[in-house]
């Protein structure tokens, strides 16, 4: 017979604020609504916990502890709008906490290895070009995204960014809808499909056009 | 090279290394034999990749903005206590706990007859014949603390100054109060049969029963009990109570009473 598997959390203890956990949910669906309030409610409910901790805990300065906090923030939204954060367990402090950790030691990881390898690192001109290029790239992708209709915006931002699967983008675009009809939801799926398909290869060609006509990265 | 959605979906479940074994072969060999497929699935990754990139550009900015809003931070050092506070409770626990084995160490467990013995023992009430002679401090150990361990030493010192026998009762049933019984029996034998404790030969020999009772020989106990019973003695009822409650405790009536 297979054991069950039992992970104590701190929502099994019964002293524990289940508001509170409730609160901090409430407040991921929120992040990744895309909600701007509930992102700065989070980061400045964090910051100064954050920054106390890392500020002694590994000896770094106010701006490097600053950095790396932002750098951490940046991941937890990462997390959240690909879904790989589906609930708050034990509250954003120590989810933000893990994630800063493992920053610090790949970057430790990274600094070691440049030691060894600081001699095959690209001269400071091509690396200078190569982000100007990047710089340029991305200001083309976000002029032609912003050409595309509102539509397409949208189903690119669930798909690309949210990385939503065609049924979740359905539903979320149509929340009160419940179709029990496996084929018109099929149907509907395939639409949807098509749909994005025409949207993402649009804004591909029209991109590189761009990037062919600068001469980006030639 | 105009790229379906079927194609995409395909290209994006390949890179999330979704992709079944044939469908990836299949894929694999168009990218590497279709030049336009491949430099179009290029752009397409490149595309996506920009996109995210966007979007966290987006956040960072956000967040710089919302740095600029923020409190200035108040980075203190923690104490050193909260440093180290898992030790502390740790150390202390272990301290508590040294403490409890060591006071249970000090603090045999009583056996059955000796737990009955304990219960039964009642403090006797310091004659006043010799208060005025005694020292206070012997008196307030057995009359006010009731601390018998104490008492005992303290009276057996008296006794040891003075030669005063009545010295010799009280560290008799002090050390029948404290679960000292074997150093009281002799001692309550002898005054047992000593004419200067005839008026109160009848509460000697309820302390030495206890005492018997104390090292194990219940059926001395018993008869002493039996005989004291037989008497009208202020003790009476705890007399016969403690009989009933001892031959209740023998093995042979137990035996009966599951019969």
């Amino acid at each position: 017979m297979a054991r069950k598997k039992i992970r104590l959390t701190l929502l099994h203890f019964p002293y524990f604020d289940h508001s509170m956990m409730q609160d901090a949910n409430s407040l991921l669906l929120r992040i990744r609504a895309g909600d701007d309030r509930a992102i700065e409610e989070v980061y400045l409910l964090c910051r100064q916990g954050f920054c106390q901790n890392f500020a002694y805990k590994w000896n770094l300065s106010t701006d490097q502890v600053l950095e790396l906090y932002q750098e951490s923030f940046l991941v937890l939204l990462e997390s959240i709008q690909i879904g790989k954060i589906q609930e708050v367990r034990q509250g954003w402090l120590p989810l933000l906490k893990g994630i800063g950790r493992n920053l610090l030691l790949v970057q430790n990881r990274q600094t070691k290895q440049l030691k060894f390898e600081s001699e095959e690192l690209l001269p400071n001109t091509a690396a200078e070009n190569e982000a100007n290029d990047e710089e340029a790239f991305l200001q083309i992708i976000q002029a032609e995204l912003d050409n595309l209709g509102e539509k397409c915006r949208e189903l690119i931002d669930l798909r690309v960014l949210k990385d939503l699967s065609y049924k979740a983008i359905y539903s979320w675009l149509n929340p009160s809808q419940n179709t029990q009809d496996e084929s018109a939801l099929a149907t509907a799926i395939g639409g949807i499909r098509v749909q994005y398909g025409r949207c993402i290869d649009r804004l591909r060609e029209k991109v590189f056009d761009r990037v062919k006509n600068t001469g980006l990265w030639n | 090279m105009e790229l379906n959605a079927k194609d995409i979906t395909l290209l994006e479940t390949y890179w999330k290394a979704e992709l079944a074994e044939q469908e990836r072969n299949a894929l694999e060999e168009r990218l590497n034999t279709d030049v336009d497929f491949r430099e179009a699935a290029n752009e397409l990754q490149q595309l996506q990749k920009g996109l995210r990139d966007i979007q966290r550009r987006q956040w960072k900015n956000q967040l710089a903005q919302l740095e600029q809003k923020a409190p200035a931070l108040e980075l203190t050092k923690p104490a050193w206590w909260k440093k180290w506070w898992i030790l502390l409770i740790g150390v202390s626990l272990l301290i508590v706990l040294a403490i409890w084995l060591l006071s249970k160490e000090r603090k045999p467990q009583l056996n059955e007859n000796q737990a009955i013995a304990q219960a039964a023992f009642d403090h006797f009430p310091y004659y006043g014949a010799t208060l005025g002679t005694s020292p206070q401090e012997a008196i307030r150990l057995y009359e006010e603390d009731h601390d018998y361990v104490k008492a005992e030493q303290a009276m057996q010192t008296l006794f040891q100054e003075t030669q005063d026998s009545t010295y010799l009762l009280y560290a008799a049933i002090a050390a029948v109060g404290s679960n000292q019984a074997e150093k009281a029996i002799p001692v309550l034998e002898q005054l047992a049969k000593s004419a200067r404790f005839e008026t109160i030969r009848e509460d000697v020999e309820w302390y030495l029963a206890l005492g018997y009772l104390g090292v194990g020989e219940k059926k001395l106990a018993i008869d002493i009990l039996l005989h004291l019973s037989t008497f009208q003695h202020h003790k009476h009822s705890q007399i016969r109570k403690l009989i009933a409650q001892l031959k209740l405790n023998s093995p042979d009536e137990r035996k009966s009473k599951k019969k």
